[in-house]
Parts: structure tokens; sequence; C-alpha cells
């Protein structure tokens, strides 16, 4: 080998700012409708009359395709654009491919696109967070597969050799999020738009909420730690405050925010070792999540003169701060006394959007703000008018937060309060009818933070119009990375595992498969939980499609089916939980939000005929209700002929169903609706009411009990 | 975050990604405090309630039913007397349209629970006792629910006043007779 090898060759390339622009432009587009939406179901819990009596419109429908559009599709887009943008830059090379770009790209639009269309139409898997259905499901790997296979490729070929920060939390999201979308998706399909998760009960219970707490922590925390890293000290031009810092807040983050997801379970039937250890990592998370903001904060000393004139350093300071403050409350939350009080009540949803409208919201405007005019290369139109959607914006997250916080501290205590042995508030409509004037200031606080959105969308539609066109790409040049000549041997330690991405990878697979394996696999695989009772039988297939109806409505967002053994709420409910009665529950319907009361004790409570009532107009049984009328549910048909393939795949999942119940799944649904309707005894009744949805949804409530403790 | 400590103090490394450069900065010491001190109380709390005598959620839960008990007051009623004046029927009569007009109709007439206002009656015989029983027990087997962990002792006995004054009212929509006829 001559010395000529050693002579670095130079590369010319370009960057990919087309998939750039497309994902800032989709974000904009889609933030838009995620925001839109919040604003159209907290007006909703303000004002019921605002579900309009249309099935697609309520906000058992809404609600969830308001929470996927704000996490998968503003979020989402959002994350993919900095990461492009990023990325090519922190690893000085063009994308592997523009083609599997572009595939990430429409594919991602396609499966928003689906969600859209599928969600209000009830086609939903009923886990929150991760809502759609089966064949959406296997699309969404299948980009994210694409996705990873780009970007590690992208790596790959990489002319900086070492990983920056941002790329080890990108990383660490695309490697993680792929292992909970697989495991928490595990369902088996009963038709095209229809499936049972594998799970159940208990075990479902613990999968859904390691999958949703780390949604929040490998979608919402991670990446846009990654995006902080970059923006931040791009727009404030000094270096990063500590590079040990980031070393070790990233990999505590990693490993412990993977075993938090039992504080989502507190008090429930999930195992107590496991739901203690949800307890005690959240709080040690408090110092790894703190990591970040103050790295990020730091970044910015000497600097600080400049926020009062620069609106994205505006957006940054806030957007760290609450995330320093919901990272604060996260641990505080996950206390048990804490969570007794707040859990099931506005106080989380409060939580939630300081996270989601502070933290994630606040980023992806401060990257907006940077990226758009950077991409299209020009100015941003209007300082002035970036600096008007910051204030307008804060005072919206501020009056949404303050009123959830007073609304769920309000309705807790409502709830807590017993004398003598007796609830002091027994009808679960008064603590509702209190806070209803709270739920009109936070619509209005989510309305401004919409407004200023609105100025956005001005503001960067006038800087991409006022852009120059036909505008070339830069063209770049570096020294190509040669593997040959790396001086491997005088590096050690972190700083080597930095060059080896392979190494670094790995390193991340175990640290956040560790926490799962240890946490989930004993309850997924322990027969404890798995107990029959004499009590609970399986469900009747009537019963069954009207569970099936109940996912479909969503009743999920705003009743649990959980009765956690808390004085209050044996009083107000009956009894209390146990693990054996949800063994039957492909997907277990615990719910996380209590807007009206528990449902599991309600078997039994009521005649047929007030369920009757209920559903058609909640008012004309419980007059103060802000629950929506179901008046659809008289229109809608049961499936009797899906009834005997729906009981097998049940029976596949485990549920002990014979020959004979499976063959005569229809007529034995078709006797019990029938007897139904005779209870009922209606004076006119509507036309082959016995083969109405409601019926089905009337036998299945009817079926939630549990006379006495086992 | 004071200003006098300024960036260029510290030492810079020899990174730099598309311009982003790196201090090595140690870590701030409280913060290590922060993370020394979190996971000290975890390490004990997990050991309390998992090893240690940390009590479990049955037994906090069954420690408070029982101090609930001894606290408990409970309304005999067979110490309940029945006013028939008129406080009792105008509290009664507020009583009955928030609870129980629902399902028995303001009226009284019957919707999805029976007529109320006839001689029939489906459990007991209609004594201020019966009636009394009726909605402190409730009947689960035909959707009446116990009323008595919602509604006090002495309010019941208003709205059993209320019921008897309202018998053979006979509102225009109201049910027609179910039970048992009593003279």
């Amino acid at each position: 080998m001559t010395n000529d090898t050693n002579t670095p060759v130079i590369d010319r390339f370009s960057f990919d700012n087309g998939i750039v622009k497309a994902f800032l432009l989709a974000t904009i587009v889609w933030g838009a409708v995620a925001l839109l939406l919040g604003v159209v179901i907290a007006s909703q819990l303000a004002h019921w009359k605002l579900n309009f009596g249309i099935s697609w419109l309520t906000f058992g429908r809404l609600r969830p395709l308001h929470t996927n559009a704000a996490i998968f599709a503003f979020c989402g887009n959002a994350i993919f654009a900095g990461i492009y943008h990023s990325s090519q830059r922190l690893l000085k090379t063009r994308m592997f491919s523009d083609t599997l770009s572009k595939i990430h790209f429409w594919g991602w639009q396609l499966i928003i696109v689906a969600a859209a269309i599928t969600l209000p139409l009830g086609m939903t898997s009923g886990k929150e967070y991760a809502e759609l259905e089966w064949p959406i499901d296997i699309l969404i790997a299948v980009v994210w597969l694409v996705f990873a296979f780009n970007y590690f490729a992208t790596i790959k070929v990489r002319r900086e050799r070492h990983l920056y920060v941002a790329i080890w939390f990108y990383i660490a999201t695309i490697v993680t999020i792929t292992i909970l979308h697989v495991v928490n998706s595990l369902a088996i399909p009963v038709s095209l738009f229809k499936s049972y998760s594998l799970f159940a009960g208990a075990q479902d219970a613990l999968v859904q909420w390691w999958y949703g707490h780390n949604a929040v922590a490998f979608f919402l925390t991670t990446p846009f730690l990654g995006l902080m890293y970059y923006y931040l000290p791009k727009a404030i031009k000094q270096p990063i405050y500590s590079y040990r810092l980031s070393i070790i807040h990233f990999w505590s983050l990693v490993f412990i925010y993977i075993w938090a997801g039992p504080h989502h379970l507190l008090y429930s039937v999930l195992p107590e070792w496991a739901q203690t250890v949800g307890v005690v990592f959240s709080i040690t998370l408090l110092a790894p999540s703190w990591g970040g903001m103050i790295n990020g904060l730091l970044t910015m000393r000497g600097a600080w003169s400049r926020v009062r004139k620069e609106p994205i350093l505006k957006f940054f300071v806030a957007a760290l701060t609450l995330y320093g403050m919901a990272t604060f409350e996260g641990p505080l939350l996950s206390i048990k006394s804490v969570n007794s009080l707040a859990h099931f009540t506005d106080w989380i949803v409060g939580h939630v959007h300081s996270g989601a409208l502070g933290w994630n919201g606040f980023m992806i405007f401060a990257l907006l703000y940077y990226t758009v005019p950077k991409v299209w290369k020009t100015k941003l139109y209007s300082d002035k008018l970036a600096t008007t959607h910051f204030w307008v914006a804060t005072v919206g997250i501020v009056l949404y937060v303050l009123s959830m916080w007073a609304s769920g501290v309000t309705q807790g205590l409502m709830w807590q309060a017993v004398e003598g042995g007796r609830l002091v508030y027994p009808d679960f409509v008064e603590t509702v009818t209190k806070i209803i004037p709270l739920y009109y200031v936070r619509a209005f606080g989510g309305l401004l933070y919409f407004v200023g959105y609105i100025v956005m969308i001005y503001n960067l539609t006038k800087t991409i119009i006022s852009a120059p066109k036909n505008v070339e790409e830069d063209i770049i040049t570096a020294p190509r990375l040669d593997t040959n000549t790396l001086d491997a041997g005088k590096e050690s330690g972190h700083r080597w595992v930095e060059g080896v991405a392979s190494t670094f990878t790995t390193l991340v697979i175990v640290a956040v498969l560790a926490g799962s394996v240890i946490e989930i696999l004993p309850a997924i695989t322990a027969h404890t939980y798995m107990k029959p009772i004499p009590e609970k039988t399986p469900y009747s297939s009537l019963e069954l499609v009207g569970r099936d109806i109940y996912i479909r409505e969503g009743c999920y967002n705003c009743h649990s089916q959980q009765v956690r053994p808390l004085k209050n709420e044996v009083l107000r409910y009956g009894t209390k939980s146990v693990p054996e009665e949800y063994i039957y529950d492909h997907p277990f319907q615990w719910g996380s939000k209590r807007t009206g009361p528990d449902v599991s004790r309600v078997g039994g409570k009521y005649p047929d005929l007030w369920h009757y009532r209920h559903m058609i107009d909640p008012r004309s049984m419980v007059p103060q209700s802000i629950m929506p009328s179901y008046p659809w549910l008289t229109k809608g048909r049961v499936n009797f002929a899906e009834l005997p393939k729906k009981l097998k795949v049940m029976r596949l999942m485990g549920v002990p169903y014979s020959d004979d119940e499976i063959k005569n799944a229809a007529q034995d649904a078709r006797r019990q609706a029938k007897s139904i309707v005779m209870t009922m005894n209606l004076a006119s009744p509507p036309k082959k009411l016995e083969e109405r949805d409601i019926i089905a949804l009337i036998a299945y409530l009817q079926k939630l009990h549990l006379k006495k403790d086992i | 975050m004071s200003t006098n400590d300024q960036p260029q103090d510290d030492k810079l490394l020899d990174h730099n990604y598309d311009g982003i450069q790196e201090l090595d900065n140690p870590l701030p010491k409280w913060w290590v405090n922060l993370f020394y001190i979190t996971g000290i109380f975890s390490v004990f709390y997990f050991g309390y309630y998992v090893f240690g005598t940390g009590p479990s959620l049955e037994e906090e839960f069954q420690a408070s039913m029982k101090q609930d008990q001894e606290t408990q007051q409970t309304a005999t009623p067979s110490a309940i007397t029945f006013t028939h004046s008129d406080d009792s029927i105008t509290n009664g009569k507020k009583l009955f349209v928030s609870k129980c007009a629902a399902c028995h109709k303001a009226s009284g007439g019957g919707l999805v629970g029976p007529n109320l206002t006839d001689n029939y009656w489906i459990t007991g015989k209609g004594t201020d006792q019966d009636i009394f029983n009726v909605i402190s027990e409730g009947v689960p087997a035909k959707g009446m629910i116990a009323w008595k962990d919602l509604v006090k002792a002495n309010e019941i006995a208003d709205l059993v006043v209320y019921i008897q004054s309202i018998k053979g009212s006979n509102p225009a929509d109201g049910l027609p007779p179910n039970g048992n006829l009593v003279e």
C-alpha cells in the first residue's frame, strides 16, 4: 500500500431537502387537524349537544382520532422532518435512498388518512393510543421498517465518524418503537376491520401501558430530545453545555423509562410487585428527564438577552421548562397516594397536555420557524407574528393546564369524600356538574392555542410563497470516511461506541429489552392471573357482540371498568375488582378516565328499559348527564352470521366455548335478544328491535357485575 | 445560571457536527445528588413494599374499611318515624323529583319503574315501613336499586311520606296497575 490511499477522497453531494419540505408541510397541515379536533372534543365535554347525535362526530369516536392525529400525524411528521433534515447534516451524507424516503413519506400519510376514515367509523381495536385496526397496524410496521432500513443505511454511508447525541436519540426511537408497536398490536383478525387482542385482562393492560407509557417515552420524548440537541445549539450558535451529561442522561433515560409503564395501573389488579416497580422507576426517572432540560437550558448560558428578541428561542425555553414541569409532575403522580386522588380525573389530562402542548408543540414550532426558512432559502416572513403566536399559545396552555388541575382535584376530592361511612356526593353526576365551568375554560384555552397555530400557518405560508423559486441545491463537499484508516486504537469508552453504529444500536436494544422482559414476561406467562371463577362465565354470543359495540363507540374513553381497592370506590361502585373477572376480556377495557362513572358493576343495577331509554337519551334518566345520545343504536343491525367466527377466534385464544355454543351462536344471540325485548315490554317498539345494536349492548352491560367478594 | 460563568471559560471538546460543538462541563452537583436521592429512595421503597413490612393494597383497604365500621352510624329502620307533615311532603317531593322521577316519572305514574299512585304493590303491602324498606334495600330482581347508601334514612322517610301523599292522584299518563291490590 502506498501513502496515496491514505489521502481521503473528497465527495461532492447534495442534501435531499425535498423530503424535508414534504414532511414539514405535512406537519403543518395535520397539526391544524389535530388541534381542531382537540377544540371540538373539549367543547363537546363542556356542551354535550355538540355531539350532534351523529355517530362519527361523538366524543368516543373523535377522541381517539384527536390523540392519534396529535401524536402520530402532527408530532410524527415533525419528527421525520427534523430527523431527515438534521441527520443528513450530522452524518454529512444524503439519505441512503430517496425512493425509500418517499415510500416512508407517502406510506405515513396513507396511514393517517386511513386512521381519519376508520376511527370515526368506529373501527378500533379499543386500546388507547393504539386504536388502529390490524391492516393499518401492519402498514405502520412496514412503513416504519422502511424508514429504519433507510436510516441505518444512511448511517452506514456517513462521512462523519462519530454519531452525535441527536443521532443516539433517533436510534433509540427507531428501535424501541418497532418493538413496542409489534408486541402491543398482536391480535387475531375476525374480519378485515375487526380483531381481538391476543392478550386478555390484566395481561393485556400490562402490555398496553408498557406500550402507552413508552410511546410517550420513545415517540414524544427521545426524538424531541434529539431535535433539541440539533436545533437549539444551531439557533443559539453556542456549544452544548456538557457532553458528559448527554451521555449519562441518554443512557439512564433509555434504560429507566421502559420500566415505568405500570404507574398507569396503580391500585389495579396487576401484580403488586409490578406496580411498585412502576412507582420506583418513575421516581428515578426524574433526574434523567431533567438532564435533558438542564443541558438545553445551560447551553443558552450568556445568551438570555436574546430570548427577549428571538421568538424561536422563546419557544425553546418554554418547551424545555414545560418539559421539566411535566417530568416532575409525572413522578409525583406515580406516588400511590397522589395517584389515588388524581387517576381517572382531569389532572391527568392537564398533565398530558402540559407535555403535548408545551414540550412537543413548542419544540415543533421552534423547529418549523427555524427549518422552513432554512430549506426554502429565505427569511421568516414576520418575527412579530411568531412572537404573537408564542404569547397566545402560552396563555392557551396556562388556561388549559390550570383549569384541568382545578377540575381534577375538585372532582377527585368529591369522589373521595366519605363521612360516617357514606359518600358525601353519592350521585356521580353531581361531581360532573361542578366542573362544567372549568370545561369551558379548558375549551377556550385550547381555542387560543389553535388561534396561535393559525397565525403560524399564515406566517409560514407567507414565508414559503415569498421564497426564491428554482434555487439550486448547495453542493456539499466532505472527505469520504475510510474504514481502514480509523484511529480505532486511540479511542476508548463511550467515544469509541459513538464510532461504531452497530454496537451502539445493540446496546440500546439491550437497555430497552432489559426492563421490558423482566417486567412483562413473568406476568404474561403466569397462569395465576388466568384462573376462571364460577361467578364469571364467558360472554354469551349476544354479550360478546354488545362488547364489540361498546368498543366501537369508544365507551372506554369516558367509563372505566375497574373498582380500585379504596373505600370510596367500593361504596360508590361495589365489590373491588379481582384479576380473575377479566380473563375473557380481549382486549381489556379498564379505561383511564372517568368522565362518567365506572361501569364494571352496572349489570343488574337497572332494568333493561332504563338502559334502553338512557342510550337513546341519557337526559331522560339522569337530567344533568353530559353523555352523548346514541339514537343510531336502535337502527344498526347486529351481524348474527359473523358470530360463530367471533366465538371461534375467542376460543383460539383460550375462551372455553363449546362446539355447540359456536355452532348455535347466532340462534342463541337471537333468543337472548328476543327475551330482552320481551322484558322491556315497550308500548310501540321500533321494527325488528331484537336485531338492533342497542339490545346487544344492553345484554353486555347487564353482564358487567361481580356480586360478592372472591 | 449566573451570567458570570461564561461558556468561553469551559473546556471545548474537539467535536464538531455540522458546526455544533460540545463542552466538557462536569455534571451539575445538585443534579447528581437528585439522581442519588431518588435512587436510594426507590431502593428502600421497593424493599419496604415488596420484601418488607409495607402493607399490601388489600391490607390498606381492609384497614380503611375497619376504621370506617367503627365510626359508622347505621340507621336502624325500626327507629325511623314517619311524620306526615307538610314539611316532610315538601322535602320528599324535592327528593322525588331529583332521584326517583327518572324511573317513576315526576307524577309518580311510572315509566321504567311501576306506578306509585295506585293501590297495587309488587313488593310489600304499601305501608310506610314497606315502602321504606323497598327504597332503602332496593329490589334487585326488579331493577330497583338500594338507596340506603345514597340517601339518608330520615330523607327516605320524607320520600315515603310524599309517596303516600300522592296515592290516588291518578295521573293521566300513569302505567296500568302492577302487583297485588291492597285495599
